[in-house]
């Protein structure tokens, strides 16, 4: 496989430097023929996954959060890894929040099981892995994807 | 946290020029909330258009901004981009808020930070 079709990044474990991870992501994927709409569907579960481990699994703490981006043809495999506390994100509640209910918070995790395909969790010795794919078809799609997608390159082989 | 203030008729008009709304700016983003509505004005209409990104947080500070206001002064929505509006559509919040397309023509009150 290709360099140009694998990101791999080393962030530390700080909410602002989440910004950094996504810039670097945008960087590489608007380097490939991936749809724009896969890159905002991205960044919202990098944001997610990244925020939660920084919260859950670090506590705040010091750390580091590695990812491994691949490009496949119909979207990117993601690997996250991180040496924090065990942290099962499926303990959480995958439903969304009531909108009536003004929820703050808890729309994280939902909003990463909508938005990824193959999600799954690990703990490998001392870390945490956890694997998913997001498609340019994603579960929860908007329905605005199929007649806007004239620009993409037929998958590459 | 930078914001640009007005008034449009009655309302108070505050212009988010950030361009992230995320988990790093989340609370500041309240924080600047509570101190420019001190201003007067209702309904409050939050412009979102430099916004290019928001993750949970943000909308979890925008959900608290219209609770910190309560009931008597709606806070309501405006210009939020393709990015911004899909979050709303996918977590149902934009059954909550009332979002306009367009932010209103102001009359500059001031720029706060």
């Amino acid at each position: 496989m290709n360099n140009d079709k694998i990101l791999a990044l080393e962030s530390e474990s700080s909410l602002i430097k989440i910004r950094d991870v996504l810039d670097s992501v945008d960087a590489f994927l608007k380097a490939s023929t991936t749809h724009p709409q896969l890159h905002d569907d991205l960044a919202l579960v990098l944001a997610e996954v990244f925020s939660n481990i920084i919260r859950h699994g670090y506590g705040h703490e010091q750390g580091k959060i590695n990812l491994h981006l691949i490009l496949v043809p119909d979207g990117v495999k993601c690997v996250v890894s991180d040496s924090g506390a065990a942290f099962n994100p499926f303990t959480l509640d995958e439903s969304m929040p009531a909108p009536d209910s003004l929820c703050e918070g808890g729309y994280g995790w939902s909003l990463i099981n909508a938005l990824t395909r193959d999600l799954a969790y690990l703990r490998e010795g001392d870390e945490n892995v956890l694997q998913f794919s997001v498609t340019e078809d994603p579960p929860s799609g908007t329905g605005a994807r199929v007649s806007d997608r004239q620009d993409i390159a037929p998958p590459q082989t | 946290m930078q914001f640009s203030i007005g008034q449009s008729g009655g309302a108070l008009v505050i212009d988010v020029l950030e361009t992230r709304l995320d988990a790093a700016v989340a609370l500041a983003f309240k924080d600047a909330i509570r101190s420019a509505t001190s201003n007067p004005g209702s309904p409050v209409i939050l412009g979102l258009s430099h916004v290019e990104f928001m993750d949970s947080s943000g909308l979890g500070a925008i959900v608290g901004a219209m609770k910190l206001l309560g009931s008597e002064r709606p806070l309501e929505l405006a210009a939020p981009s393709a990015g911004v509006m899909k979050v709303f559509r996918l977590t149902r919040m934009d059954t909550v808020f009332r979002i306009h397309d367009q932010l209103p023509e102001t009359h500059a009150l001031s720029a706060a930070q």
